[in-house]
């Protein structure tokens, strides 16, 4: 049993937590600590091979397997055959530095965490892959670090889903939902600029990704499940990592423009209407709220009566309707739109002739087979059996 | 599925339990019989608790699981009673989020249960069945029916809602209220195939049609078209159409063109969105206006730990009156579309053990002037035993419609969390915002985390 920095990783959900490009990701590499003193290149030059300090490698079916060079304080068989070790400061300092043999009992332990991945050696080495296909240009390198393990875009060269297989899940660890293991304790994988599948996860990737989301719902599915959706897409609870703080002050501002954000969590009829009914502002709550429709609207006589305005409410219930419906029931509209008796509003108000038509250009064109489809909508304003509900242009 | 998890001879499967507890308590400022300048304060004091399980491998070696997640509420700040006032609204709950069987094999997949489902047309969720397959070849055919989850529904969430119609009418109905709609809380079936195109030469490809009815007769009808191609880096496209078959009318496009090199991208994106109304409403029949908008980003990551992004966008409002066969058109004023326009720049730093992000978003038009300052930084001690993240939001605002609005609004949030033992991780969140509007306002937020795996 393991937990992870969920919690932390919501909040900065906005942070791009795995490392930047050209380098290795904390999550699959984790960070090392190798307090040592090596020139791989010089042991290259001198005849050495990778076998010959490497050479548990090729029996090795596993990423958690240390393939380094073992060694004690007594002895450094791997180091033996070419190097006269001594057990002296000098002698030591040269591999591990600051290190001495009379006053410490042991250098500093390297820190090697395993990659976070599913690997052989052993396997690749028995189709004859040579080591510098994946740990390129070793010849100039000292001191080997996390920059010498292969990035995806090495092992995509042979897995391409001809030579090698192709699936996230050959190499990636799965968690138990089946989908790739995400949280790891190093960090969270998270594809970085340059992921060689293009699907680098940049800043605020979480507030702009609705269409690659919408179109590409299958490779996201490959690590994301419900539950990561369900983290933000939840509609119940202010989420922290995605609403600004002050949010509730500031909402308006967002709701007015329609944005697709707010779409994505929450329902106008069924969310936004029914908390200003409480809050005093829906026209429809009951009578217990005690409504009053002061405080969002232009002046009523501009915004209502006058039809000459350019700030009449049509313009912009046309504009953006969701404006509209995250405060109004349908029923608001209709003691004025509807031409139904049975409401008997619009006569009520003295408007002649009752209903004002708030039908789109072209409607009657359409307008059959949208009835004959639901006639439910149009009996709200237009009594069952009327002449308008014919359809026909007059 | 639970017998699985606890009988002794149970296969080698994979389990995971997640629980999360969530409480916030704060106030909202509400206007009941009441002015702007004199706002009565409701309380909120939510605390919701998740619970997720997630099984795999339930047979040795086959890719079959399945994922739950149940939600439990209470608002103790919301007076039973008054819940009863408010269509849609409950006091206490438990929603059933999601719970499915998964199996895959080959190129057939198959998900039974409470699932969700994305795509082009819609963000929903169904209690039903799915069954996808595509061939080697890579054609292939998908097809899902049940039933549409709402919020009137057992156990459902109304996040799911059919958007224009309230949940139910049931209140309404008993007040015998006018223009009531029995039918809004019934259960609506729907049904929905793609034919897929799959990875030919990069290219990936679906037409769909989707069709739901409630009490007889049609809600949605709508059909769409999505294509994609990519190869990896370098330059990926992805785009798709919807049409309205109830109205006859396109009703949705976006396209999204990526080049992605080493250390940048751009991104250009285009959309033309409407409301997705249920036809239930008679919203439906007046949403008018489509929203178009451009968005164009740059992403630039040198080597080291800071990367660095720039986006521009623009949205145009249509400003569609009725046409000159209706009664109004003729007396309307000629408004032209509305415009927004704005961009955001931000950065973000990932060190070792301190990360911080910073984004600035301006937009100006409809909507009015809206300056947006992000501000994040978060650092953890003794292997992420502590932890401790901050964020400032400043807003500076302007808008002639709303002038209540107007002003500088400040806010900063501390989250500290600590790790109770290798499985539980506590949370606690103050946030102070400071306006002209509700002067001082602080929120409390508390988070219990549970993770186990086994």
């Amino acid at each position: 049993m393991r937990v992870r920095a969920w919690a932390l990783g919501c909040l900065c959900a906005c942070v791009a937590l795995a490392a930047q490009a050209g380098e290795r990701s904390l999550a699959i590499y984790p960070a090392q600590e190798l307090p040592l003193r090596f020139d791989h290149g010089q042991h290259l030059a001198d005849g050495a091979d990778c076998l010959t300090c490497h050479d548990s490698a090729r029996k090795s079916t596993q990423a958690a397997d240390r393939l380094v060079p073992v060694g004690s304080a007594a002895e450094h068989p791997t180091c033996d055959p070419c190097h006269e070790i001594r057990n002296d400061a000098a002698t030591c300092a040269q591999c591990h530095p600051g290190f001495d043999a009379t006053v410490q009992k042991a250098p500093e332990a390297l820190v090697l965490p395993r990659a976070e991945l599913v690997f052989s050696h052993r396997a690749h080495f028995e189709r004859h892959i040579a080591c510098e296909t994946c740990h390129e240009a070793m010849a100039q390198v000292g001191l080997a670090t996390r920059m010498q393990l292969p990035k995806m875009k090495a092992c995509l060269g042979c897995h391409d889903g001809t030579t090698a297989p192709a699936e996230c899940r050959t190499c990636h660890l799965r968690a138990p939902t089946g989908r790739l293991q995400l949280q790891f304790t190093s960090g969270l994988l998270r594809p970085m600029a340059g992921n060689p599948l293009g699907l680098d996860h940049g800043p605020r990737f979480e507030f702009g990704h609705g269409t690659r989301a919408k179109l590409d719902r299958s490779t996201c599915m490959q690590c994301h499940g419900e539950s990561e959706c369900e983290k933000c897409h939840n509609g119940t609870q202010k989420p922290l990592s995605v609403h600004p703080n002050d949010f509730i002050a500031l909402h308006p501002i967002e709701a007015r423009t329609g944005s697709l954000k707010c779409d994505s969590c929450h329902r106008y009829q069924s969310f936004c209407a029914a908390c200003h009914e409480r809050a005093g502002i829906g026209l429809s709550a009951a009578a217990f709220f005690r409504s009053r429709n002061v405080r969002i609207h232009p002046n009523y006589e501009t915004w209502v009566n006058d039809v000459h305005s350019p700030e009449h409410h049509s313009i912009r219930a046309s504009r953006n309707i969701q404006e509209c419906i995250g405060c109004h029931r349908q029923e608001d509209c209709l003691p004025c739109h509807s031409v139904n008796p049975a409401n008997g509003i619009p006569q009520r108000l003295g408007y002649s002739p009752p209903g004002v038509d708030p039908h789109p250009a072209s409607f009657l064109d359409g307008c059959l087979h949208m009835l004959r489809n639901n006639p439910r909508p149009c009996q709200l304003c237009h009594a069952a059996g009327s002449k308008e509900l014919q359809c026909v242009k007059p | 599925m639970l017998w699985t998890l606890w009988a002794p001879d149970a296969w080698p499967a994979a389990f995971q339990l997640d629980a999360r507890t969530e409480a916030q308590v704060y106030e909202l400022p509400a206007y009941r019989g009441t002015d702007a300048q004199n706002p009565v304060l409701l309380p909120r004091r939510r605390i919701v608790q998740y619970l997720t399980l997630d099984g795999f491998e339930l047979v040795r070696g086959e890719d079959f699981g399945f994922e739950t997640s149940l939600r439990v509420f209470a608002d103790l700040g919301l007076p039973p009673g008054e819940a009863t006032l408010l269509d849609g609204v409950r006091s206490t709950g438990m929603d059933l989020l999601y719970a499915s069987v998964r199996y895959r094999k080959g190129g057939t997949e198959v998900q039974l249960g409470r699932q969700m489902y994305v795509d082009l047309m819609d963000y929903l969720s169904f209690d039903g069945l799915r069954v996808r397959y595509v061939s080697p070849w890579g054609l292939g055919a998908e097809a899902y029916g049940g039933l549409w989850v709402k919020g009137s529904s057992l156990f459902s969430s109304s996040v799911y809602q059919p958007d224009g119609t309230r949940e139910t009418d049931a209140r309404r109905l008993a007040l015998l209220a006018p223009a009531t709609d029995p039918s809004l809380g019934s259960a609506e079936p729907l049904w929905g195939a793609k034919v897929l195109l799959e990875n030919l030469g990069g290219v990936f490809a679906s037409v769909g049609y989707r069709k739901s009815w409630l009490d007889g007769y049609s809600d949605f009808e709508r059909a769409a078209v999505e294509v994609k191609y990519g190869r990896g880096l370098g330059l990926s496209a992805g785009g798709g159409a919807e049409y309205d078959i109830l109205s006859r009318q396109a009703s949705q496009f976006r396209a999204q063109v990526r080049y992605d090199g080493s250390a940048w991208a751009v991104t250009a994106e285009a959309l033309r969105v409407a409301p997705v109304l249920s036809s239930q409403s008679i919203w439906y029949y007046f949403a008018n206006g489509s929203r178009d908008e451009v968005h164009l980003r740059g992403d630039y990551t040198p080597m080291g730990p800071v990367r660095y992004y720039l986006q521009l966008v623009g949205a145009q409002y249509e400003t569609v009156i009725n046409g000159t066969d209706m009664a109004i058109a003729s007396i309307l004023p000629s408004v032209p579309a509305a415009l927004n326009a704005g961009g955001s720049a931000g950065a973000a730093l990932h060190l070792t053990r301190f990360r911080a992000a910073a984004d600035v978003t301006y937009r100006d038009g409809y909507g009015g002037r809206q300056l947006w300052v992000d501000l994040t930084g978060g650092t953890f001690a003794d292997k992420d035993r502590y932890t401790l993240d901050g964020r400032l939001s400043l807003a500076a605002i302007q808008d002639a419609q709303n002038p209540l609005l107007a002003g500088t609004f400040g806010g900063l949030q501390v989250w500290g969390g600590y790790r109770l033992t290798p499985a539980t991780r506590v949370s606690l969140v103050f946030e102070e915002n400071v306006n002209a509007f509700a002067h001082f306002d602080t929120k409390v937020f508390f988070v219990f985390d549970l993770r186990a795996q086994g």
